[in-house]
């Protein structure tokens, strides 16, 4: 009964607005975005190029040897990567959503397109930044 | 997902039991299933003698007397119940969805499920997924050359139809009819005539073709449904040389001859054959992926055969219920899936239909099939497979030399010859067959595949080879 009560309640709470989520989001350095996308940018061409080293110069924690294998099979991927978000962000690091759509054309089978949004970690190596790992 | 495969396991058993039911017959049916029984048992036959007095025009011929109880109807109705169980329920190539490309979130790309495009003659684990369909057809023909090990082509099979008991009294009732006989009067051997018997030399040429057609859509990205519709055609084409084994009866050949008043006609030529096309057995998949990685995955499957194909003109048997456990492993190159799993058949094999008929209803089987997949190239893969069924309490035939005991007129004591026939056994009948083959992507999602079935025992009826192409579609 106490769970079903529990239950009841949650959901029957007010959804907050998405002005109280926007405020209880931490603020991000506007300077962040740019980074960011280029960042981005360099991960897409990475994965187009079919090239497995190259991806992990902008990914370090791939799997290099499995995306080798998918590459494999693949004759060409375009990739694009839209929405982006910055949900959170400093110097260092950030948190961000985005709108990935693939295209693969694979060596054996037709053609087939995949739209996923991700919500990935990155953060500042050097000069560049580099993706850190994916949340979902 | 236990409960719900248990109640539809349960569901499909209720089903398919009420269907064979339903369908058992009493009596030699009209179709294909009854040509070897009506060729051996009923057409060997005696001409009416030119004189009168007794006539043995149906002595030899069981059926024509009305005896099912003569040892010739059940050697020859186990003989027809195996040939035509195995006919009945050939196995049929699957669609498997060659193309197989799921997103990986931890490559954050494409990954293809499995670089193999499937078995032949086995299910594997990964699934299409979710909103995929495929469709295809295959095209299997089997020319049959053994039975048990003898060759079913060049007579080597033979029968032997005893002299029907027409004028005794006080014999003894039951098989075997030919045993010693310490006292010739009133038992099988008086009066002498009655230790003849004639050999049934059988060639028969069966050939099946089925071409069925495949489709699997994937409800979710674990969880396909699948349907086989197939087309069947058989062919029977038989022959029996009958020749007269003048045991008792040398010194008066007139008695049994196959020519009135030719006593040297002691050999005839009895032949039967037919053809019958039509909807098989179709069979109806699900197919549930219970766990699945990279590396490897395990399904549960279940194939519901409904009783679709006429089971006189052995184009079907009865329901059957398979539940079948799936494991497909597997790296870049080299796959390997096994599946193992349990056939339940609906039939009924009651009294009346078990001597005439021959295949009344389908035996309970277990069922498994292992082998490996290479990947030759991102387009070709080879397949090496075992496929394994072991029909439950079918019983089996064995080639024995029997005694049949005669007494010819004016002596004093029986004597006795001995002949090669078969005998029933009781046993499960396990057919272990091979199958190696290919599978090629011409162009986008197209599959053409090749594989040749060969027998790995001498088990039961065997195809020397057994080819079957198909085409499959991944939409």
């Amino acid at each position: 009964m106490l769970a079903a009560g529990l239950l009841l309640a949650w959901l029957v709470q007010p959804s907050p607005g998405l002005s109280a989520r926007s405020a209880q989001q931490p603020a991000s350095d506007p300077a962040v975005e740019p980074a960011v996308r280029e960042a981005l940018q360099r991960y897409a061409t990475a994965l187009e190029s079919l090239d497995a080293d190259a991806v992990k110069k902008v990914q370090p924690s791939i799997d290099v040897d499995g995306l080798k294998r998918a590459f494999g099979e693949m004759r060409s991927l375009d990739v694009d990567i839209d929405n982006i978000r910055v949900l959170s962000g400093d110097r260092a690091a950030a948190r961000v959503s985005c709108r990935v759509t693939q295209t693969l054309t694979p060596k054996a089978g037709s053609r087939q397109t995949s739209t996923v949004t991700r919500v990935l970690r990155l953060r500042r190596q050097d000069s560049s930044w580099i993706i850190q790992d994916f949340e979902r | 997902m236990g409960a719900w495969i248990r109640t539809g396991l349960w569901a499909l058993l209720v089903v398919v039991a009420a269907s064979g039911s339903a369908r058992a017959q009493t009596g030699t049916p009209a179709g294909l299933a009854g040509l070897l029984p009506d060729l051996i048992l009923r057409d060997i036959t005696l001409p009416a003698p030119t004189t009168p007095g007794l006539s043995h025009a149906v002595h030899f011929s069981p059926l024509s007397e009305g005896n099912v109880e003569d040892p010739a109807v059940g050697i020859v109705a186990s003989f027809n119940q195996l040939l035509t169980a195995q006919l009945a329920s050939l196995p049929l190539g699957s669609s498997a969805g060659g193309f197989t490309y799921t997103f990986d979130p931890a490559l954050g790309t494409f990954r293809r499920a499995s670089r193999s495009f499937g078995p032949m003659f086995a299910e594997r684990a990964s699934t299409i997924g979710k909103g995929r369909f495929s469709a295809g057809f295959n095209y299997q023909h089997s020319t049959y050359n053994t039975f048990e090990g003898e060759d079913l082509r060049d007579g080597s099979i033979k029968f032997y139809l005893r002299h029907e008991e027409c004028c005794t009294v006080g014999g003894p009732p039951v098989p075997p009819f030919f045993g010693v006989i310490q006292d010739p009067n009133g038992t099988r051997l008086s009066p002498f005539f009655e230790g003849d018997v004639i050999e049934a030399a059988l060639s028969l040429r069966v050939a099946t073709d089925t071409f069925a057609f495949f489709a699997n859509y994937g409800l979710s990205d674990r969880w396909d449904v699948a349907l086989a519709v197939p087309f069947v055609r058989v062919d029977m084409e038989a022959s029996v040389l009958a020749t007269i084994q003048r045991l008792a009866t040398g010194s008066n050949p007139q008695i049994h001859s196959f020519e009135a008043g030719n006593p040297s006609a002691t050999s005839r030529t009895f032949q039967r054959s037919g053809s019958a096309t039509g909807l098989g057995d179709i069979v109806l998949r699900t197919k549930y992926q219970l766990l699945g990685g990279a590396r490897g995955a395990l399904a549960l499957a279940l194939d519901a055969r409904l009783p679709t194909g006429n089971e006189d003109d052995l184009l079907g048997g009865s329901g059957q219920a398979k539940l079948f456990l799936v494991a497909s492993t597997g790296g870049d190159r080299l796959g390997q899936h096994l599946n193992i799993g349990y056939t339940f058949a609906g039939g009924d094999e009651g009294p009346d239909s078990l001597v005439m008929a021959g295949g009344r209803g389908l035996p309970d089987e277990f069922v498994y099939t292992g082998g490996i997949e290479f990947v030759a190239t991102p387009r070709l893969t080879l397949i090496g497979d075992v496929v394994g069924r072991t029909l439950i309490d079918t019983g089996r035939l064995r080639i024995e030399s029997k005694r049949f005991d005669f007494q010819p007129q004016g002596a004093t004591a029986p004597s006795f010859m001995t002949f090669d026939e078969f005998a029933v056994h009781p046993g499960n009948l396990n057919v272990l067959l091979g199958t190696v083959g290919a599978k090629f992507n011409p162009y986008g999602d197209l599959l053409v595949s090749g594989s040749v079935l060969f027998p790995l025992n001498d088990a039961g009826l065997k195809s020397r080879w057994t080819t079957v192409v198909g085409i499959d579609y991944a939409f």
